[in-house]
């Protein structure tokens, strides 16, 4: 059972999760009450499904630096939050050709206060790419998207970003 | 997988985004109120995560299902019968056939297309469910597929999924580790998977022809609880 092979296996590991759970339960919590703010039972759903998949992936958040952990476990839960929005159908529209132009004329805020300012849905794209390291079709079935619609997004965020990012300096 | 520089640049980045959006959030250690069902999922996967993540996601045949799903689906488009994976029901006899190889079984549903009427899933539930358990989360319905979620407060689930026999459609089944029998539920032809693997779960399958549906339940629970439950699935409301 392949699927299993990158979850925790050492008593090492089970303590790294606990000290995870420890330090960051209570703030996923808030995270997933910022999107069900009146149902505690959703949120709590959406807080098991992002643990889930941290157990699932646990290899990959003990690749994460320290002091950056919080706020991959963070993104993980704001898009179970949003899966489950999705599933709802409660949709989280945008205009796309809008978040382009935006994206490329906000020339006066820094990359990060753009990122901020995305709509939820293709952030969530390009967390999931870039961050949880989703494929395509899995995004595409998390979001209840098109596997095209998410392929294009990523080019186009990732394109927009890498630009953002050099004019920054923090690549080359 | 991320390899690239710039890519791993733009992972930085969207965590520092939500590092610093989150700030409050990730700051505040003040306890959040949670329910008891909730502190106590909490605590069991906090005893064995990996015991806990296991019974939490579907069971491997279930994955199986939806990659023979996939790969009919193409089948089907290739031999312009779209409609095949459409919301419709066929004025016609839909047949079946088991097929056994060495690691897995595959029932095959086939007939002709003659009429389309689009008609909504029944929907079905488990009238006798084990002490403990009941509905987790929402109904999954898709066009010719339906799906409950079963669980009890110790995380353990069960699934009854039941598909529409669709000509065209497959039922793929892992059978490593699994033991297999014949079974009646309600006169309908079945098996059973009793699996020697205590992370692999146990299942029931049978085909009601009358009713044109597969059903399936599956969940770590013994032989007789499965034959049980299965008997007991009934119609919940016809029209829904």
């Amino acid at each position: 059972m392949l699927i299993y092979l990158s979850m925790l296996e050492t008593d090492a590991e089970r303590q790294v999760f606990l000290e995870l759970y420890n330090q960051y339960g209570n703030a996923m919590l808030r995270v997933a009450l910022r999107f069900f703010p009146n149902d505690l039972s959703t949120a709590g759903d959406a807080v098991q499904n992002a643990w889930l998949k941290v157990v699932q992936n646990f290899s990959k958040i003990q690749g994460v630096s320290c002091k950056k952990r919080g706020a991959y476990l963070v993104i993980i839960v704001r898009n179970e939050s949003i899966s489950i929005l999705r599933k709802r159908r409660q949709d989280l529209p945008f205009d796309e050709t809008l978040v382009h132009e935006q994206m490329e004329q906000d020339d006066a805020g820094s990359i990060i206060e753009i990122i901020q300012k995305l709509p939820e849905i293709y952030r969530a794209v390009l967390e999931l790419r870039f961050v949880e390291e989703c494929t395509s079709r899995e995004i595409a079935l998390k979001l209840g998207l098109t596997e095209s619609t998410v392929n294009t997004r990523i080019h186009r965020g990732r394109a927009l970003l890498i630009e953002k990012l050099r004019e920054e300096g923090y690549v080359v | 997988m991320i390899n690239s520089a710039e890519d791993n640049a733009i992972r930085d980045i969207l965590l520092d985004a939500a590092a610093s959006e989150f700030a409050a959030e990730l700051s505040d250690v003040n306890p959040v109120e949670t329910s008891i069902r909730f502190q106590k999922r909490m605590e069991t996967m906090l005893i064995n995560p990996q015991r806990w993540a296991k019974r939490l996601v579907q069971p491997l045949w279930k994955k199986c299902i939806q990659t023979a799903a996939a790969i009919l689906l193409v089948c089907s488009l290739s031999l312009g019968a779209l409609m095949a994976v459409s919301p419709t029901v066929r004025a016609a006899v839909i047949n079946w056939v088991t097929e056994w190889y060495e690691t897995y079984v595959i029932y095959r549903f086939s007939g002709e297309t003659t009429e389309n009427q689009i008609v909504p899933m029944p929907q079905y539930t488990i009238a006798d469910l084990p002490a403990g358990y009941n509905t987790e989360g929402e109904l999954l319905e898709l066009p010719n597929n339906t799906e409950i979620v079963y669980g009890n407060e110790a995380g353990q689930m069960l699934r009854l999924e039941y598909i529409r026999m669709v000509a065209g459609h497959a039922l793929m089944i892992r059978t490593e580790n699994m033991v297999i029998t014949d079974a009646s539920i309600n006169n309908c032809i079945g098996q059973l998977y009793i699996s020697t693997d205590s992370t692999q779960s146990n299942a029931v399958v049978w085909i009601d022809e009358q009713a044109n549906l597969q059903f399936m339940i599956d969940g770590f629970v013994g032989e007789q609880e499965l034959l049980h439950m299965a008997e007991s699935v009934s119609l919940a409301n016809l029209t829904k």
